[in-house]
């Protein structure tokens, strides 16, 4: 037993100084396939760009930008989907998870490439007030064709939290709400970070 | 002195593996330490260690997928005690010894994407066999498990080839395997060389509700090297409801040990309720398996917990309480680090 604990330390303490945030096995791992042709109907191919957005200055810049630093759990490595419709490029998929009332939220954006959010789904939501912004609903409007800015304007002043005198969200769904707004922000603001460069070679 | 030296030769590969991490766009990799103390019944306890590295990486042309690598070989040390008093040491189905080592192929396979919209993909190499809910809550290198001793399958993973894809909501896996298990040597003391199809069919495994139906027929080694036939017949369920959740598995077939039992009618169900903090911290659950091979019934009550500890460092615990036939309670104690 002493040398089987000995062998996990030797090996820990090797590593520790590389030590990046990963919560699960990557056999866990899937192209979220079902959500990206949802999100893009025209699209018919998509390519994966994985980057890391531990990397101190990306993250010191993502920190800037969206005003509160990320969680050390949501560093590491992540995956932009850029949607194709033949050789075209029509749009990107991000998911990104956040912590919500029953756990983590994760929500799958799609985005056109100036960064305006374009429609988006739940991939995973054990919060029933979900519903508040499924199909054609008001409380669903409220993200649909936003981008920093606008979503900014329809935040309270120094919270990540919706302003009620600016939007209308049912009561049982205003928590979902301001989950999903700074999900939306971080979203936005990591890949415009992260993922800029490959954004705008995208472009025409 | 053999096990240090390798756990450090292992270590310092993962380092190099992970400073060269470069190898070319779209590349994860972790490496992962496991140490494991089981305690089964009278028997001395046994300790596991695992050592072994996961990588993900994804090739791709100009503007499309192609193919995605998952490989995680890891290299496990097994000490077994005495199975009781004035008893020589056991032996563990996948080692040689009662004190050894051996490499585990977890999951190490290429899935080549046939058609761009997800709905057909073609899985080379060790792959999960598509059956039940085991297939579909990763459980690997976990205190958590849904496939409750290998005789009732018979493995978790397997060589082979399988086509896989989602549709509109819908997933599917089926898959063409050896039989062999973690190593890939196929052939039994008798002279048989198995193989086996496994399938299973369900919705998207995010939503609330999900259910899945799984079909196995064919060949499977066993761990003395035997071959029995295998036919088993799946519906799993899972919803959740909060930070609660229900899952079940229903399973019939035949065949369960070796011959002359192979046409045995076996009969298996697994309940689970479990339970997560917000914050996901903590998943506890408690699990009732009871099964039956022809008119023998065996049933246990599990009742486990899983909790991030540290940054990156999660303490799984779980006792297996053995109601029918009545024996000693089962208890297990995992301490994981992923970095």
């Amino acid at each position: 037993m002493v040398r089987l604990i000995t062998c996990t330390f030797i090996a820990l303490a090797l590593h520790v100084p590389q030590a990046v945030a990963l919560d699960q096995a990557f056999c866990a791992l899937r192209d979220p396939d079902t959500e990206i042709f949802s999100l893009f109907p025209a699209g018919d191919s998509y390519r994966s760009i994985v980057n890391d957005i531990s990397n101190k200055e990306i993250s010191e810049r993502i920190a800037r930008q969206l005003g509160t630093p990320l969680h050390f759990s949501e560093l590491g490595k992540h995956t932009v989907y850029v949607v194709y419709t033949g050789e075209t490029p029509i749009g990107l998929v991000h998911a990104r998870p956040e912590l919500g009332k029953w756990g983590i939220v994760e929500i799958a954006w799609a985005l056109d490439l100036d960064l305006t959010i374009k429609d988006f789904a739940f991939m995973r939501c054990r919060d029933r007030s979900k519903k508040a912004f499924q199909g054609e609903s008001a409380a669903r409007e409220i993200f649909l064709h936003a981008n920093i800015d606008s979503l900014r304007d329809k935040m309270v002043q120094g919270a990540f939290a919706l302003d009620s005198t600016k939007v209308t969200v049912p009561d049982h769904a205003t928590e979902l709400a301001n989950t999903l707004l700074l999900n939306a922000l971080k979203t936005l603001v990591v890949t415009q970070v992260a993922w800029g460069e490959e954004i705008a070679r995208l472009k025409p | 002195m053999s096990r240090i030296l390798c756990t450090f030769l292992l270590a310092i590969g993962t380092g190099a593996v992970a400073s060269v991490a470069d190898v070319g766009d779209n590349f994860r990799y972790s490496a992962d330490v496991s140490s494991r103390f089981v305690k089964m019944g009278e028997s001395d306890p046994m300790q596991l260690a695992f050592v072994g590295v996961d990588l993900h990486k994804i090739f791709s042309s100009t503007r499309r997928d192609l193919v995605t690598f998952t490989l995680q070989p890891y290299v496990a040390f097994v000490r077994n005690g005495p199975a009781g008093w004035d008893k020589p040491p056991r032996k563990h189905p996948i080692f040689d010894g009662s004190s050894d080592w051996g490499m585990q192929w977890r999951v190490f396979n290429a899935n080549f994407k046939l058609m761009q919209n997800g709905l057909l993909n073609l899985r080379l190499g060790h792959i999960e066999v598509p059956f039940g809910i085991e297939h579909i809550i990763p459980t690997n290198g976990t205190a958590l498990n849904y496939a409750h001793q290998a005789n009732w399958v018979g493995i978790k993973a397997d060589w082979g080839a399988s086509l896989n894809g989602v549709w509109r909501g819908y997933e599917y896996e089926v898959a063409a395997l050896r039989g062999s298990g973690n190593r890939y040597a196929s052939e039994a003391l008798t002279g048989e060389s198995p193989f086996f199809v496994s399938g299973r069919f369900g919705s998207d495994r995010s939503a609330d509700f999900v259910w899945g139906l799984s079909l196995l027929n064919g060949t499977l080694l066993t761990p003395s090297d035997g071959a029995v036939e295998r036919t088993r017949y799946a519906l799993d369920l899972q919803y959740y409801y909060g930070a609660f959740g229900a899952i079940g598995e229903f399973a019939l077939g035949t065949g369960f040990g070796g011959p002359p039992a192979n046409d045995s009618d076996v009969r298996q169900f697994i309940a689970e309720f479990n339970w997560r903090t917000p914050r996901e911290t903590v998943l506890a659950w408690v699990q009732v398996v009871d099964r039956s091979v022809d008119k023998s019934t065996s049933r246990a009550a599990l009742i486990g917990a899983e909790w991030l500890l540290l940054r990156r460092v999660t303490a799984s615990a779980q006792l297996t309480r053995h109601m029918e036939p009545i024996t000693s309670n089962d208890f297990l104690l995992q301490l994981r680090y992923r970095y």
